[in-house]
């Protein structure tokens, strides 16, 4: 027997319950919560990104959106029979965007068939998991208690604060696409005959559907008004049940981001990239600020100022990248699933019901050590990841939208961010491509500021990765005889109860392997 | 305070105001139209972006 060395039975059931071997799944473990939070951003980042080129995608998007919202609504527990005034909103949306869709179908003037919009399409998905997910659950929800009353009544009213933004996102698409309409007939020497009502650039054949999204987004809007911030209050979140969450979430974004950059170069998929690696280092610095607080980590003003850095550094590209963008680009599924649960997954710990916790509270969450661990080890992964991105910028033959690219071109020269053309003023993209919204070759100002842009991004995650390697090396709650014994005492509790394979028996392994970065580290 | 308002540019204070409302400020009685303000606030950086601030 003991000349046998081949591994047990109970060696490999071990691994099993190791918390160092991170299960991946492709599956979407966010709560109904966390997906409607999820809408809530990806809405704002469509508002905040929108333009005139996206108002067709848009437009054939709105109604699915609105019907898997219905779908959603309708799975929520505790519907009176009947009519009910409170789903008289959603009901008349439904019905709007109803009508939207079969004017749209087999439309050949604009906007005519074509592609969808890949973020409201991504809003429709999830709010389609979310409903899946309350249908298979929501039989067990009390409904008649207050408190989950008022968290069904918060949901609803998450529902309709994502329809509001998305409609208004669509109503500004269509302004400004009138808006280009005109000033393209003006240079060419037309004339236009301005419109009377909304704003004068919802000119034919934009106008129709001014007034047409104006209608849905002035019913989500009535819902709202006065209702948002007291609904929300009694929004419920989720007790921790998983320590190792934002780990795997990490580590699956890590390996979802290289897969992506392996592939072809997709922009919309460096984009979220980009972004996902912004929001790494923002939620990372409110991480590093509460662990300072519960004595998990050293305080320190160069580590923070590091990340801040290399977090805008981050944004910075984000947002060159995202001119590269066409209307109706996808985006690489999993990488956009990987991206959702680790913004689900941070704001599981830093945020408290609706707002951002303290660094205190914080600070008290059992997670928190193996949370700020598993961020300093993405800080430091993401210097690598800043080089790959970085080697993007010089790919050949880079396109994108016309006017986002010549609007960039003149913008860079004029700020001095680009050399100066010795010819003097240049026309960096020709009028004519901007008109047809043609995809164009990236001008010379662009891949310039591009590739600094990307060189800056590497240079700061390097600093970030640096001082985030060498705070995760100094951990006093990971060091032998570091000073957090409670800490320890309090995580042991924890990992007993969540990974144990028996009830009140420890853990196998000592706390200060619980964090050996294994998933991440090899994998950048 | 003010000296710290000074350094930034309208974009990144709009920006951080954003983000404040990511988990909306519920806690403070006054801001009742917490979604109008979401809107606001994005337009208000899709135009700053826009203007190139």
């Amino acid at each position: 027997m003991a000349t046998d060395l081949r591994p047990a039975y109970a060696d490999i059931d071990e691994e099993l319950f190791d918390v160092d071997q991170i299960p991946m799944t492709s599956r979407d473990v966010r709560s109904v919560g966390e997906m409607l939070f999820d809408v809530d951003y990806l809405a704002r980042q469509l508002l905040m990104d929108v333009g005139g080129d996206d108002a067709g995608t848009l437009l054939r998007s709105w109604p699915t959106m609105v019907a898997a919202a219905e779908d959603l609504w309708a799975s929520l527990p505790g519907r009176r029979p009947g009519v009910d005034e409170r789903d008289r909103p959603i009901t008349s949306l439904s019905a709007q965007a109803a009508t939207i869709e079969s004017s749209l179908s087999g439309r050949q003037a604009w906007p005519g068939q074509g592609p969808t919009n890949p973020r409201v399409d991504q809003m429709t998905q999830t709010l389609l998991n979310a409903a899946a997910l309350v249908r298979r659950y929501g039989a067990e929800i009390p409904h008649e208690q207050t408190e989950a009353h008022r968290d069904l009544e918060a949901a609803r009213t998450r529902i309709m604060h994502g329809l509001y933004l998305t409609a208004h996102a669509v109503n500004v698409a269509l302004h400004d696409n009138g808006r280009n309409r005109v000033t393209d007939a003006r240079e060419s020497g037309r004339r236009v005959q301005l419109a009377q009502h909304h704003s004068p650039y919802a000119v034919a054949p934009t106008g129709v559907w001014v007034d047409r999204i104006s209608v849905c987004e002035n019913t989500a809007r009535s819902y709202l008004t006065d209702r948002f911030p007291q609904a929300l209050a009694g929004e419920a979140t989720r007790p921790v049940d998983n320590p190792g969450r934002l780990a795997q979430a990490l580590a699956n974004w890590d390996i979802q981001s290289h897969r992506a950059l392996a592939r072809d170069l997709e922009p919309s998929n460096v984009l979220l990239i980009t972004r996902t690696q912004g929001l790494i280092a923002g939620a990372s610095m409110v991480l590093i600020d509460a662990a300072a607080t519960a004595g998990v980590l050293e305080p320190s003003d160069r580590l923070v100022a590091a990340i801040a850095d290399a977090g805008r550094s981050w944004s910075n590209l984000a947002s060159r990248w995202g001119d590269l963008v066409p209307p109706a680009a996808r985006l690489d599924e999993p990488l956009a699933r990987a991206a959702a649960e680790v913004r689900a997954a941070y704001r599981h710990i830093t945020h408290d019901t609706t707002t951002l916790a303290t660094p205190e509270a914080i600070a008290a969450c059992p997670e928190l050590p193996q949370a700020t661990m598993a961020s300093l080890r993405a800080i430091g992964a993401g210097s690598e990841l800043a080089h790959v991105v970085a080697e993007k910028a010089d790919t050949p033959n880079l396109t994108g939208p016309a006017r986002a690219l010549s609007r960039r071109a003149h913008n860079d020269v004029e700020s001095g961010l680009a050399t100066p053309p010795a010819e003097g003023d240049v026309v960096w993209v020709s009028p004519a491509d901007i008109l047809a919204r043609r995809a164009v070759r990236v001008p010379q100002p662009v891949r310039e500021t591009l590739r600094s842009a990307s060189t800056a991004t590497a240079a700061a995650a390097s600093t970030a990765a640096a001082s985030a390697m060498l705070a995760h090396s100094n951990c006093p709650s990971y060091r032998p005889g570091g000073r957090s014994v409670t800490a320890h005492a309090q995580y042991d509790a924890h990992v007993t109860s969540a990974f144990s394979p028996q009830p009140g028996v420890p853990p196998r392994k000592p706390p200060c392997s619980i964090d050996r970065s294994a998933p991440v580290g090899p994998l950048r | 305070m003010l000296a710290d308002l000074e350094e930034r540019t309208p974009l990144q204070l709009l920006t951080e105001a954003e983000e404040l409302t990511r988990p909306l400020p519920l806690h403070q009685p006054d801001l009742v139209h917490g979604s109008q303000l979401v809107v606001d606030l994005c337009d208000l950086i899709r135009e700053a972006r826009g203007l190139g601030y």
